[in-house]
């Protein structure tokens, strides 16, 4: 970290490490200590333009006060007081050892989430293999189903770069809204229909994206892969599909036409109640369009059924041609830059088909607390989690809350007192992005970046490499392999840990990423323009054995009902059940940012957005109280007629901790997608009235 | 158009209400977090099916004919020689609100702990270095740009005032055709829109500005009185006139920010009719004061005539901000002139104020209740012209002997309903305002269309 000059501005680079599709670079104006501000970084050809209003609201977040500065300890009272760093690791070593002597190193949870991105937080897993193991979860909240879908599919995820966005005759944005959640895609959006392209929107919500749309298509959730089929459909009967590329480079095609048969718009209009002249629309906009671009979002990815959803969806950018074109692909997760990762994703989510005896991969993260509640040999009796808010963030608060208080201890590294840290023995301080350097990849874009730090860490906040090195001395775990697996503390000693992960590039060096990012070696602009796909038989497969053999799927895609549906429960009908959606927001990063004033200011409370459809019958007016219930649990919101959004839907985004409003999660249930060990948390039906 | 030439370009196709301007703003300045001296002001933001929503990001336009600027009583708004920037200089602010009333465009805001008016500066430290604004530097969709001023004047939605605001727009593509949807809402839940709507927030409203109203109420009196006193020797008590003028002087400080820095309302006599308003009202407090106790008739004389001279600026005062009525039934002169004409006994002159102002109320009434019959018109109506004008013109003809006294409270009681009505009815044009009208207009244009 360069040196501070009194009373100078420097102008550092990093990158915000947040599980966002943007990753933008920054630069930031340090005086004295001091965040000033986050400037733009032009070195970013994806987000030239700076950060979101998140990205500038970390002047408020390093300093907030109520960040946590110094190790707390829950006392009898249930109230935290403050502890020094030894007594806080003292007391973690003590009931370390007597874990593992007691029940087996096995008995710890080592629970991480998404918070920050970083080489760095493979240390956490290092750590607890020298312990002598550890216990931890498979599958992943955010996206599994669609990554499995076109690993099967593609062979890859990758996706062209962003701006070959700008190049697309037609953008379909499907279930995504980067307007709020990705909004350095919307430049290129824009760009493209300035030059001539159309822009079409598939959600259920009128969503910002969609206001600039010539078309928005609204269908029920989970119906998505219907309408795709029966778009499908209607491209095969009219001969509007690419048939040399069908030749060249896809398998199954001609099964999968005949499977179409009966997929007709009017089959689909019955499902996704889109009335079938739009299928016939869309059909005719993916038949003309080329090149075709879609943008495909991860929430409609989170049903029981979303696998096959995505793979129906990505089997229309197939047939028509779109793939391996510049303007025209599948735009739904670029790992190019994920270039440290020995695995790729989605198969490092699951779980190995060889346990090693150290790590236990036995916890599906989408039923982290009945898993939780349920593991045997041993039981769970302590958890560590860091980067995580998985009281609010996991499905089943409900259930996560009653396995985290039958654990006997519990340890969170965190910077605001989260509901999953209130529920904690210990909290420890934990750094923010500027406070210790990290190289991370990106998931739209296919820079790699450094994160640079720029600030040392206040109070008595210390990095998780620092604290894990303390801990592992007092556990006396061997030197040697201590300090090969965990970097030293200093910031020389950070920087020689990440320039040996760079070493296999030499078009990568801490030098040159502190200028700014670096495209990935070896990245494709347009993506799979060589026509390489790397699926068991070469080609692109609609027919796919493995989606049978690993996840006993149709070989073709599919459409079935999600598990939970207004329809799936007709038979036990409830008359004011609502599909409850859940999305992010422009304000948060699922969890995270709402407690500084900046976003307060534009996000003070949990809405849920109501069709007035809905509210007349339930004698809903706007701006009421309402209670959201079902089998799970329930939640007080305060209602607002959106006359955008289709009838049979709530809305409320997802990411309010208990402490502010409540959690979504608190209705939804922990299960898995039908691929990927995904989390089917949007398969959520809840029953709404109003509080009186 | 400002003399550089150069100012906010916006783009409604790129804006997608991120609110980061608002935030660039607020930590450039170091307004306090969740401050800011942008708004970002959505159109249509509970999605009425058939109008689009967009968003607009609006400061200060640093207008080349600001209104501001002339009507600062204290002269504390200028505009830079080098950035055509209008500034609000703290230290001379008396924190009045005025350039809040006349803005169309709700930049300028109090600040509360400052005491004083902020707004936009253009980031004019950042211009006079050769860099942007920095809502502009910040925006990631380049929504909002600087420099020369090409593009629209105005767009739908935008205030159409004759302020020359240094900002022009790329119009919607499809201006205000919605996205087509697969989704049709059915017609009978569309009267619901109306209570979705997100409140306009007056930047005057009855519950900030009372002082104002007790001011203007008693000061009108008081002139009433005065100028009866010096006509035909109505006797003025001085304990009770001094004590009025007390709680007229001590109101219209009230609502300063900086209450220490009131003498700076008098600097701006030659343009603000605030300032000729404090001054006349200063000079008339001072005769009449004076009056009291040297009974000189020149002194009289000049204290009525500051007296009316007075109600006529602070009559012109609310100008900018009434909403069509050039004269109102509860001007603070006619009120003066009526309160003097029943102390007189001047009966022929009572009814003669009384009936301008009946006529100019009924006028009123008749072209609000075509627009919209409120509940409580009829009530005040009752006040207004039955207890405050019928009523004591009825007790004044039948009883000729009828205690004056009796006569000025029923007409206090009118007056106060009718001034009470007059700030109620105050509009100051704000960009939100003019969202809101154009969302009501597009929506009733449409449901007239389908009927």
């Amino acid at each position: 970290m360069p040196e501070y000059d009194a009373g100078t501005v420097q102008q550092l680079t990093t990158a915000c490490p947040r599980n966002c599709y943007s990753t933008c670079t920054l630069r930031v104006e340090v005086e004295e200590g001091r965040l000033r501000r986050i400037l733009p970084h032009a070195g970013n050809r994806a987000t030239p333009e700076g950060a979101c209003l998140k990205g500038l609201s970390y002047v408020e977040r390093v300093v907030a006060p109520d960040r946590i500065l110094h190790p707390l300890r829950r006392a009898a009272d249930g109230r935290f007081q403050r502890v020094s760093w030894d007594a806080a690791l003292d007391e973690i070593a003590s009931r370390l050892r007597r874990l593992r002597d007691e029940h087996g190193a096995q008995a710890l949870l080592y629970y991480f989430g998404s918070g920050t991105k970083g080489l760095l937080n493979g240390v956490g897993a290092e750590f607890w293999r020298l312990y002598g193991g550890y216990t931890t979860t498979y599958g992943d909240l955010c996206w599994p189903a669609g990554l499995e879908a076109t690993r099967l599919t593609l062979g890859a995820n990758k996706h062209s770069a962003p701006w070959d966005l700008a190049r697309a005759r037609l953008i379909v944005v499907w279930g995504k809204n980067p307007a709020e959640t990705n909004i350095h895609q919307m430049p290129f959006i824009e760009e493209a229909q300035r030059a001539g392209a159309r822009l079409v929107v598939i959600d259920p919500r009128r969503t910002e994206s969609a206001e600039r749309a010539d078309l928005l298509v609204q269908p029920r959730p989970g119906s998505d892969a219907a309408l795709a089929l029966a778009i499908a459909h209607v491209l095969f009967r009219d001969a509007r599909v690419d048939r040399d590329f069908l030749q060249r480079h896809v398998l199954g095609w001609e099964r999968f036409a005949e499977s179409l048969h009966d997929c007709t718009p009017e089959w689909a209009e019955k499902i996704s109640e889109v009335p079938a002249r739009y299928v016939e629309r869309l059909a005719a906009l993916f038949a003309a369009g080329a090149p075709v671009t879609i943008c495909a979002g991860y929430g409609m990815q989170r049903y029981t059924n979303s696998g096959q959803t995505m793979r129906a969806i990505i089997a229309l950018l197939v047939l028509t041609g779109n793939i391996g074109k510049p303007g025209a692909g599948w735009v739904f997760a670029n790992l190019q830059s994920a270039i440290f990762d020995r695995v790729p994703d989605p198969i490092a989510f699951y779980p190995p088909a060889e346990p090693d005896g150290v790590a236990r991969v036995s916890i599906a993260t989408a039923r982290l607390g009945r898993d939780m509640l349920e593991t045997r040999n041993p039981p769970l009796k302590m958890i560590w989690v860091e980067r995580g808010n998985p009281v609010t963030q996991n499905p089943e608060t409900n259930t996560v809350l009653e396995a985290f208080r039958a654990l006997d201890f519990r340890v969170v590294v965190e910077q605001f007192l989260t509901d999953t840290a209130r529920e904690a023995d210990l909290v420890l301080p934990a750094k923010t992005m500027f406070e210790q350097s990290d190289v991370i990849g990106a998931y739209w874009h296919p820079y790699i970046q450094l994160k640079q730090k720029v600030l040392e860490p206040p109070g008595e906040v210390k990095p998780e490499s620092e604290v894990y090195r303390l801990l592992a001395e007092r556990l006396a775990l061997p030197h040697d392999a201590v300090a090969r697996a965990i970097p030293g503390s200093s910031d020389a000693e950070i920087d020689a840990w990440l320039g040996e992960r760079l070493a296999p590039w030499p078009e990568l060096s801490l030098q040159r990423l502190r200028e700014g990012p670096v495209l990935a070696p070896g990245h494709q602009e347009v993506a799979f323009s060589d026509q390489v796909f790397a699926t068991p038989s070469g080609k692109i497969e609609l027919w796919s054995e493995e989606a049978q053999r690993r996840w006993h799927a149709a070989p073709l895609p599919v459409w079935f009902e999600p598990e939970e549906s207004l329809r799936a429960q007709a038979a036990n009908a409830r008359r004011s059940a609502l599909h409850f959606l859940t999305p992010n927001t422009k304000d948060r990063i699922h969890s995270q940012f709402n407690n500084l004033e900046m976003i307060r200011a534009h996000s003070k409370r949990p809405v849920l957005h109501m069709s007035p459809v809905d509210a007349a019958p339930r004698g809903i007016r706007h701006a009421d109280r309402v209670r959201l219930l079902n089998a799970r649990g329930s939640l007080v919101a305060e209602a607002h007629l959106d006359f955008g959004l289709r009838a049979g839907c709530v809305s409320m985004t997802n990411g309010w901790w208990i402490s502010e409003g409540g959690t979504v999660n608190v209705l939804s249930l922990g299960r898995e997608t039908d691929m990927g060990h995904g989390a089917a948390f949007h398969d959520n039906v809840v029953d709404v009235e109003k509080l009186t | 158009m400002s003399a550089g030439g150069v100012g906010f370009l916006f783009d409604l196709n790129r804006c997608t209400g991120c609110n980061a301007c608002e935030l660039a703003c607020s930590i450039e300045n170091e307004l306090g977090w969740g401050r800011s001296w942008r708004q970002v002001q959505t159109f249509n933001a509970a999605r009425h099916p058939g109008v689009p929503s967009f968003h607009l990001s609006t400061a200060c336009n640093h207008c080349a004919a600001a209104p501001c600027v002339p009507q600062c009583p204290a002269l504390a708004i200028r505009r830079d020689a080098a950035t055509d920037a209008v500034l609000i200089e703290a230290a001379k602010c008396i924190g009045c609100h005025y350039c809040s009333w006349v803005c169309p465009y709700d930049a300028p805001r109090f600040d509360a702990e400052a005491g004083v008016m902020g707004k936009c500066t253009f980031c004019n430290h950042r211009l006079a270095a050769g860099s942007e604004p920095a809502c502009v530097e910040q925006c990631p969709t380049t929504a909002l740009r600087f420099g020369p001023l090409q593009g629209e004047p105005l767009v739908p939605g935008f205030p159409d005032t004759a302020a020359q605001p240094a900002l022009r727009f790329a119009p919607l593509r499809h201006a205000l055709r919605p996205p087509e949807s697969s989704w049709s809402l059915p017609e009978d839940v569309l009267a619901a829109f109306a209570a979705a709507r997100p409140e306009t927030r007056a930047p005057i409203s009855l519950a900030s500005e009372w002082p104002l109203l007790i001011f203007t109420l008693v000061a009108a009196g008081l002139v009433g009185w005065q100028s009866a006193s010096s006509a035909s020797g109505v006797p003025l008590h001085a304990g009770s006139f001094a004590g009025a003028l007390g709680v007229a002087l001590g109101t219209s400080l009230l609502h300063l920010g900086r209450k220490s820095r009131a003498w700076r309302a008098l600097l701006n006599v030659r343009r603000s009719w605030l300032s000729r308003e404090v001054a006349a009202f200063a000079g008339f407090a001072a005769v009449a004061g004076t009056q009291l106790w040297l009974a000189a008739s020149w002194s009289r004389v000049t204290a009525s005539l500051l007296g009316f001279a007075f109600l006529f600026c602070a009559d012109r005062v609310y100008d900018p901000v009434r909403s069509g009525w050039r004269l109102h039934s509860a001007d603070t002169l006619l009120t003066a002139l009526l309160i003097a004409s029943l102390l007189l006994g001047w009966g022929g002159a009572a009814f003669a104020v009384g009936g301008v102002k009946l006529a100019l109320y009924a006028q009123r009434l008749l072209a609000g209740s075509r627009q919209s019959a409120r509940a409580g018109t009829l009530v005040v109506a009752i006040l207004r012209i039955g207890v405050g004008l019928a009523l004591p013109a009825l007790l004044a003809l039948l009883r000729s002997d009828m205690p004056t006294v009796w006569l000025l409270l029923l007409v206090a009681v009118g007056e106060t309903t009718d001034r009470i009505q007059f700030y109620q009815g105050l509009v100051v044009t704000t960009p939100r305002r003019e969202l809101a009208e154009l969302e009501e207009r597009s929506i009733a244009q449409m449901t007239g269309g389908n009927a």
